[in-house]
This record gives C-alpha cells, sequence and structure tokens, in this order.
C-alpha cells in the first residue's frame, strides 16, 4: 500500500446515500456539491476538495467537460 | 450472601462466583481476539485511485496485425492495468448504446449504460492477464470489443 514513495491508493469511500450499483446521482451530486462548495466559501476552502476528488474519481471526463461548458453558457441543468 | 471483600481485589471465593469470574474472563478474551481480527480485516480494505486521470482508448488487434502469440478476437492495443491484491472500483457507462463489461475469470459482468454509471468492485490475488468480450449486443462489431485486464504488483503500477 506504502511503499519508500510513500504512494497511497485510495479512492471514493463508502456513501450511505448510494450504496447500490447505480452511481450516477453520486457523481451529479459531488460535481453539484463541490461548485456550491466554492461558491460559498471560496476555492482554498479544503473540505471542497472532497467533492472535488469524488466527482473526478466518478465521473466519466466527458461529462465533466460538458458539464463545465454548459456552466459556463449558463445551461447548466441544475441549482448551483 | 454477603460477599467479603479482600484486599487483594478479589472480592469472594464462593464457587459460583468464582465460576461466574472465570467465565466473565474468558468470553473478554475471545471478544477482544475476534475485535482484532475484524479490525485487522477491516484496515486492509483501500481501493484503487490516484490523483492522476489516465485517459486511453483500446482497440482490438486486426488479424493482419497480431503477432506470434497473440489470440485473435482477443488482444488489444491498450490493456487496462490494475494492483494486485487491491481493491478495485469499477465505473461502467457508454457513450453509444448499451455493452456489457465482462470478465469472466474475474467474476465481472456489469451493463454499459449510456447516462448511467454502474459500480462493481473486484480483487485480483494473481498477477496475470485477464481477458474478456462484450456480453451484450451493441451493433456489427459487437464481437469485436474484447476487453483485457492485466494485473500487475503494485511497484510496477505505480512506476
Amino acid at each position: 500500500m506504502s511503499d519508500e514513495q510513500q504512494i497511497e491508493l485510495k479512492t471514493v469511500g463508502f456513501d450511505a446515500r448510494f450504496p447500490q450499483q447505480n452511481q450516477t446521482k453520486h457523481c451529479y451530486q459531488s460535481y453539484i456539491d463541490y461548485h456550491k462548495c466554492i461558491t460559498v466559501k471560496g476555492e482554498d476552502f479544503a473540505p471542497c476538495k472532497v467533492f472535488w476528488k469524488t466527482y473526478n474519481s466518478l465521473c466519466p471526463s466527458a461529462w465533466i467537460e460538458q458539464w463545465d461548458d454548459q456552466r459556463s453558457n449558463g445551461t447548466f441543468p441544475g441549482n448551483l | 450472601m454477603y460477599f467479603y471483600q479482600f484486599t487483594s481485589g478479589h472480592h469472594v471465593a464462593t464457587p459460583n462466583m468464582e465460576g461466574i469470574i472465570e467465565l466473565h474472563n474468558n468470553v473478554m478474551f475471545y471478544l477482544i481476539l475476534i475485535l482484532i481480527f475484524v479490525s485487522y480485516v477491516l484496515y486492509s480494505i483501500i481501493k484503487n485511485d490516484s490523483n492522476k486521470i489516465i485517459e486511453f482508448e483500446s482497440y482490438i488487434i486486426p488479424e493482419d496485425l497480431l503477432e506470434d502469440g497473440q489470440l485473435r478476437m482477443l488482444d488489444v492495443d491498450a490493456s487496462i492495468v490494475v494492483p494486485v491484491d487491491t481493491h478495485i472500483r469499477f465505473i461502467v457507462s457508454s457513450a453509444d448504446v448499451l455493452h456489457d463489461f465482462c470478465v469472466p475469470s474475474l467474476g465481472i459482468k456489469i451493463d454499459a449504460a449510456p447516462g448511467r454509471l454502474n459500480q462493481t468492485s473486484a480483487l485480483i490475488q494473481r498477477e496475470g492477464v485477464y481477458y474478456g468480450q462484450c456480453s451484450e449486443l451493441c451493433g456489427v462489431f459487437h464481437s469485436a470489443m474484447p476487453i483485457k485486464v492485466e494485473a500487475v504488483s503494485l511497484y510496477e503500477f505505480i512506476n
């Protein structure tokens, strides 16, 4: 698990809100939560990083790019 | 029945009480032993991730480009490399139609649906190469969508 290089392999832990096989909402929810978090707390607030790691782990990069484009256009389908 | 408290801390000397004390000590011993094993097992569960996102596309090797020893309809140009003895989370989805991510030797068969993220996990205990094929009819090239999972040691994986 940790060599001399101190590399730790870890991923998003179990989230009781999404216990089953379908993790679509988990990905979507953490994307929204991250952006709400940085809006309220600012980009340097460290606990927001948890949401960032979650959605980067779970979501396909195509989805993330599409959502980023939608956000800059103002057409993102969700409350941010 | 009164219990006399001696200065040594041993409360009573009746056979009943001694038996109860012994039972209590035994139970506590085994309970703690079991708890130690359980916490060891829980601690050794980790999952696979890295701060870098690796993105790649993997295509089947056409027959005329096969080298000696490669498997027809199974070998790909970019295999999925994972470390052994590490819990791995697979998130499977699709960009166009329904597919199925199937690697029978790892006991994985998970549908890939567009707009949906399906999650499964695996723990590969042996190094080696594991093949699989798409298991959901997805068009003309459904038979030409193999999967190749390569399990390597943790050291090799990191480097």
